[in-house]
């Protein structure tokens, strides 16, 4: 079996007072895909937010590759590897394409950038054409390959991302779900992926959590949880 | 009656006008970085004119010439972003930490704009001069290499200043977009938070910026101190509207767009006062039987009167206009 990239242990968090997630207990395994499903509110989003460390812990544990990362700053999880994709403001608008990638790479040896800009652009052939435009000329779809494109600049082990399709026209929703599934299967890495569309997700992903009112009501294979019809009914408007 | 101002006072007009574009320029960047309105902006200008006067009077007195163009605008400009960036780092960060509002900050400049004024003046008044016995409004024009075409003489200042704004405006928009930095302060600028997950130091970005903006004010100051009868800080509560009015007329969104607002917002106070009041005697007066007042005092008029016609049509000032689309409305460019 492979090594656990990712995994915490009640897990309590929220913003100042709002407790909002209670007693998670997840875990991601190298090179897999883990969803995250679950209604409306249920805390999806802060659970993703809490593993970057843009919440408030109050008690519990997370650790990445073995280590405890619980007490960490955003900035200092992103040099170990891990890579947080908000859902929107992912990327700077009004830079170009080209100034996106080089702010990926701020805190990296100017060599280093340029090397690596060359591989994502082969990984990203549509952006060798937009380099020089502004980000904001680019479609949703567009921007969320950027967004992915600026993560793999520093080579994280670890993506996260937070509903990506939301809002994107289907074609461009199965071309990113695509990126998302080649970065399993050609890269290696290892996701977390938030989906607001559970059937889409559950069936991509290798393993999920169903979320709950903060709460985990599920954690376990993907595909159990999609063929498991009263969950599926009751939580993600699944049909029977 | 010419209704268009004479060609000394069109130099004049556009020297001030780029001044004004200069403090604009500043006063836009720094809102845009850490959201201050800095009502102390052309005070600490005026750094920058109390510097040119030292150096007059105790280095460039008997020998003036062209450096004390390079000197004064440089020396005048780091002083004023010295201070500048004190300002910053030592009271308005503590009081944005402490979650102040914009009012807090905004009140907070007022403050420092007095105490600034103050402490300029009392150098001016208590510190002895060395060959200009009483430095506090003491005339500078006469130090300054004149330029001689035909039978022009060209007050070289006017030659100098809207130069120095054209030069600093390249170096800005090269910084901006060529070096990291200057990448990083743009990124900053939109998204401080996804800059900040990428590795920027934000408040780095920031203290910079009130560096470069005290900076370009202190050059403005420094050069712009030709053109007082005397130099007297007090006149920087006059100038601070006009700077305003040159922001908010740019957008308060765009650097480039801050300085051209400034531009044209001097050049409306001059040439556009000017032009109003030669319409006014030769029309009004002369055959109207108007009374016979002079209008060119009410300057503040017409940058005041610019900012409600920009809030009016254009809200987001000249930065926010669709240019491209406005072009194709009037037929100048085919949409």
């Amino acid at each position: 079996m492979a090594g656990v990239t990712l995994r915490t242990q009640a897990l309590n968090a929220g913003y100042g007072r709002f407790h909002i997630i209670f007693d998670i207990d997840l875990e991601v395994r190298r090179g897999e895909i883990l969803v995250i499903v679950g209604p409306n509110g249920s805390g999806k989003s802060t659970l993703l937010k809490t593993l970057f460390g843009l919440t408030k812990v109050y008690s519990g544990r997370v650790e990445f590759e073995g280590n405890d990362i619980t007490k960490l700053p955003p900035h200092a999880r992103a040099r170990l590897g891990i890579a947080y994709l908000p859902q929107t403001n992912n990327i700077f608008a009004e830079l170009t394409v080209r100034e996106n990638l080089k702010m990926a790479g701020y805190k990296l040896r100017p060599e280093i950038v340029e090397e690596r800009t060359r591989e994502v652009l082969e990984l990203f052939p549509f952006l060798k054409e937009k380099l020089n435009s502004k980000a904001k000329t680019l479609s949703g779809g567009q921007r969320q390959l950027l967004a992915m494109a600026m993560a793999l600049i520093r080579r994280p082990r670890l993506l996260m991302f937070d509903e990506p399709t939301a809002g994107l026209a289907p074609k461009a929703a199965k071309e990113v779900v695509d990126r998302i599934l080649w970065l399993r299967d050609e890269l290696g890495k290892t996701v977390i992926w938030v989906e607001q569309n559970a059937k889409l997700a559950l069936e991509k992903g290798d393993s999920a959590v169903l979320m709950v009112s903060g709460r985990v009501a599920y954690a376990g294979p993907a595909s159990d949880l999609l063929a498991d019809k009263d969950l599926g009914k009751r939580y993600l408007g699944l049909k029977g | 009656m010419a209704i268009l101002p004479g060609f000394t006072y069109t130099l004049n007009s556009i020297a001030y006008a780029a001044a004004i574009g200069l403090l604009s320029m500043g006063l836009t960047l720094t809102y845009m970085t850490t959201r201050v309105p800095n009502f102390a902006h052309a005070t600490i200008g005026m750094i920058g004119s109390v510097v040119m006067l030292f150096l007059i009077d105790r280095v460039f007195y008997d020998n003036p010439g062209w450096t004390l163009f390079l000197a004064g605008p440089l020396l005048g400009g780091l002083a004023a972003a010295a201070f500048s960036v004190f300002m910053y780092v030592a009271i308005l960060r503590p009081l944005a930490n402490r979650g102040n509002t914009i009012i807090g900050l905004m009140i907070a400049t007022l403050a420092v704009d007095i105490i600034l004024l103050n402490i300029l003046t009392l150098i001016l008044n208590e510190v002895p001069g060395k060959n200009i016995p009483k430095l506090i409004g003491a005339p500078i024009i006469g130090f300054q290499p004149k330029i001689k075409i035909g039978n022009w003489v060209i007050d070289s200042y006017t030659i100098v200043l809207p130069l120095a704004a054209a030069v600093l405006a390249v170096a800005f928009h090269l910084f901006l977009t060529r070096t990291s930095f200057g990448v990083a302060m743009r990124a900053t600028i939109e998204n401080p938070d996804l800059a900040s997950a990428m590795g920027v130091n934000v408040s780095l970005v920031y203290t910079v910026s009130w560096a470069v903006s005290g900076f370009l004010a202190g050059v403005a100051g420094a050069l712009m101190a030709f053109a007082f009868k005397g130099v007297d800080p007090a006149v920087s509560a006059l100038i601070i509207v006009t700077v305003f009015a040159g922001s908010i007329v740019g957008g308060l969104a765009s650097v480039y767009w801050g300085l051209l607002g400034g531009f044209i917002v001097g050049l409306a106070e001059k040439i556009g006062t000017t032009m109003i009041n030669n319409i006014y005697k030769a029309l009004f007066v002369a055959h109207l039987g108007f009374p016979n007042i002079s209008l060119v005092n009410y300057e503040k008029v017409m940058s005041l009167g610019l900012v409600v016609l920009v809030l009016l049509y254009a809200p987001r000032g000249l930065a926010g206009v669709d240019w491209g689309r406005l072009a194709s409305r009037l037929g100048l460019r085919r949409g």
